[in-house]
């Protein structure tokens, strides 16, 4: 097991409870995970019955939308982007969800310095003035227990880079196949539209939203946006017809692109981002889930946002064609993976249904041999760095 | 206990040394001499003999980095080099004269080592030369039955070659998992 210990930042217990939960920390978890200041977690705690809880909610997803959200509560509650405990916490509740925790990111092990993990949190009830968030999902007390999050790695990836879709539940045959969704609804479809405007007319092009203003420097493969990615993942999940936005725009000819600004991001990039906060760990509408599809190269992954498992992904596919639902059994993962890379890929024009050969569909390849298995886990593992997006910085060009 | 070697190859200034540097343990060993002649004119200094680097894996094991020389007559060595080789790591400078040139150039010289194991290409420099583009690259590689991963990489960063000797590995077998 992993010596280094994960990082929590409490919310809303007193220093006597977050005294009580270090060591329960220390003790029964043999120190798996510690207490530090908010500025230094990886994951976050919130004491769902404290009566600020909402607030601490809030202002968790507004800062560290990244981090995954741990509920400590009495009732069972359903709340986006997180996962649950109920009280009193057993040992083993409490161990399970932290080494699925750390399965799910293994980065974590690499990042973790030795040094802070005496550190005494601070701040543990604050609150700020919160700035409104274009989604706010209600905290609901939890009814049916079929939607009740599973301790799987899926869930906790799902918070940090995807966003927890809790209605959907993917070992469901009927609920796996709606689980699509469709560019146009959301702000992807249009900007999509609106680029390929701006290429082929080589001019710049200003959109509006009720949001912000988005402006495309066909020429420079450039977009500029004054928006952070939190605020940007926010914004791209809300389908366009619940904003009641009137979304426009207009050619501007060619003005140079600011090149120091750092609001300029790649389009490539910035689509690609777009595309994993729309679709969210679901698959785009036109591709067929049991048709097989291929890549056409690998991704540019050193410049774009990294989902989980999809170099591991991206590696299989290049061997051959295969269906979205193949890539996901052979490679053993939560389809929510595959989904969401395909979207990406599908997107960005990488990934197409595979053609047909004399009338036969390539046949997927068989699984590859394992070498070295042992072996390139530990490296894996070594190499797990934070892969962008994991920071709030810009690609930059 | 096995030698588990990583290989680091492409022509002189890629940012091979830079790039082992960035991912090893211990401040890689360079063996970098005044670059004298041809090379002079590119950079300061050009490896000579191999760069090492190790990344130290947990239970004890280790990785053994080595990044050839870049200058081309010292290639007597790479085969030496190969044996027990994971994988090759080729680094491509995007700035120099004729880029794709070199690339086949290292990929015609361990071509035998690549059929056994796998390539990573990263194109370096390219902050400094944005042409040829990586779709350039892409064409370039059609001829493959599984084309290499192949992305921009910036050898000082070590998130960018990280990346590429992960893809690396999934290259080699995609059903490997870190835990
Ligand atoms: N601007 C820029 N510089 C880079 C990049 N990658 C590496 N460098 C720099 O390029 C220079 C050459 O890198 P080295 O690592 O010495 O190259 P090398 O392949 O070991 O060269 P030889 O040993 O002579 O074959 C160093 O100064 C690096 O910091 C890049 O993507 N962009
Ligand atoms: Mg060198």
């Amino acid at each position: 097991m992993d010596k280094k210990p994960l990082k929590i930042a409490v919310y809303g217990m007193d220093q006597r409870s977050v005294k009580t939960m270090q060591l329960f920390l220390k003790g029964p978890c043999h120190g798996e995970a510690v207490i530090v200041a908010p500025e230094q977690a990886d994951c976050e705690l919130i004491d769902i019955d404290h009566p600020q809880a909402k607030d601490f909610y809030d202002q968790c997803l507004e800062k560290h939308p990244e981090r995954t959200l741990l509920a400590l509560s009495l009732e069972k509650v359903a709340l986006e982007h997180t996962l649950s405990l109920t009280k009193p916490v057993s040992r083993d509740q409490f161990l399970h969800v932290l080494s699925d925790l750390k399965a799910a990111f293994p980065q974590l092990k690499q990042s973790i310095p030795e040094a802070e993990t005496s550190r005494a949190p601070q701040n543990t009830e604050q609150t700020s003035s919160i700035p409104e968030q274009p989604e706010q999902p209600p905290l609901k007390q939890e009814a049916d227990p079929k939607h009740e999050p599973d301790h799987s790695a899926a869930q906790h990836n799902q918070a940090a880079f995807i966003g927890i879709l809790n209605d959907i539940d993917f070992s469901d045959q009927q609920q796996l196949a709606s689980a699509y969704y469709q560019a146009q609804d959301y702000l992807l479809g249009y900007l999509k539209a609106v680029i390929n405007h701006a290429k082929s007319s080589g001019d710049v092009m200003q959109m509006s939203t009720s949001w912000k203003t988005i402006r495309i420097y066909p020429q420079h493969g450039l977009i500029n946006l004054e928006a952070n990615d939190k605020q940007l993942r926010a914004f791209a999940g809300i389908p366009l017809h619940q904003i009641n936005n009137n979304l426009s725009f207009k050619a501007i000819g060619r003005p140079e692109p600011d090149l120091n600004d750092e609001n300029n991001q790649t389009i490539e990039a910035f689509i690609w981002k777009l595309v994993i906060w729309t679709s969210r760990g679901r698959y785009p509408y036109k591709l067929a889930l049991d048709a097989p599809v291929y890549l056409k190269h690998w991704p540019n992954f050193t410049r774009l946002l990294i989902t989980p498992h999809a170099l591991r992904i991206a590696a299989l596919l290049m061997q051959g064609p295969r269906s979205v639902l193949e890539l996901a059994r052979q490679l053993d993962i939560s389809p929510q993976y595959v989904f969401v890379f395909a979207s990406t890929c599908y997107e960005s024009g990488l990934l197409a249904p595979a053609r047909r050969q004399s009338d036969t569909l390539i046949q997927p390849v068989p699984p590859p041999i394992k070498r070295h298995k042992g072996l390139f886990k530990k490296i894996l593992n070594k190499l797990h760095i934070p892969v962008p997006g994991e920071s709030d910085t810009h690609e930059s060009t | 206990m096995n030698q588990h070697k990583i290989i680091f190859t492409g022509p002189v200034g890629a940012g091979k040394t830079t790039a082992i540097d960035s991912i090893s343990d211990i401040p890689a060993i360079k063996t970098d001499a005044d670059a004298s002649d041809m090379t002079r004119q590119r950079k300061k200094a050009t490896t000579v003999a191999m760069d090492y680097g190790v990344m130290n894996l947990e239970g004890g094991e280790k990785i053994h980095l080595y990044g050839t020389p870049g200058q081309e007559r010292f290639d007597f060595m790479w085969d030496i080099l190969v044996t027990g080789g994971i994988g090759l790591v080729l680094l491509v400078d995007n700035s120099r004269a004729a880029p794709f040139k070199d690339m086949a150039f290292f990929l015609e010289s361990f071509s035998d080592f690549i059929e056994k194991t796998s390539v990573a290409i990263g194109v370096t420099q390219m902050d400094k030369s944005q042409t040829p583009t990586l779709e350039e690259y892409y064409a370039q590689l059609k001829s493959f039955d599984c084309p290499p991963p192949v992305f921009a990489v910036d050898a000082r960063k070590t998130q960018d070659v990280s990346i590429l000797v992960q893809s690396l590995l999934f290259a080699i077998d995609p059903g490997v998992s870190c835990e």
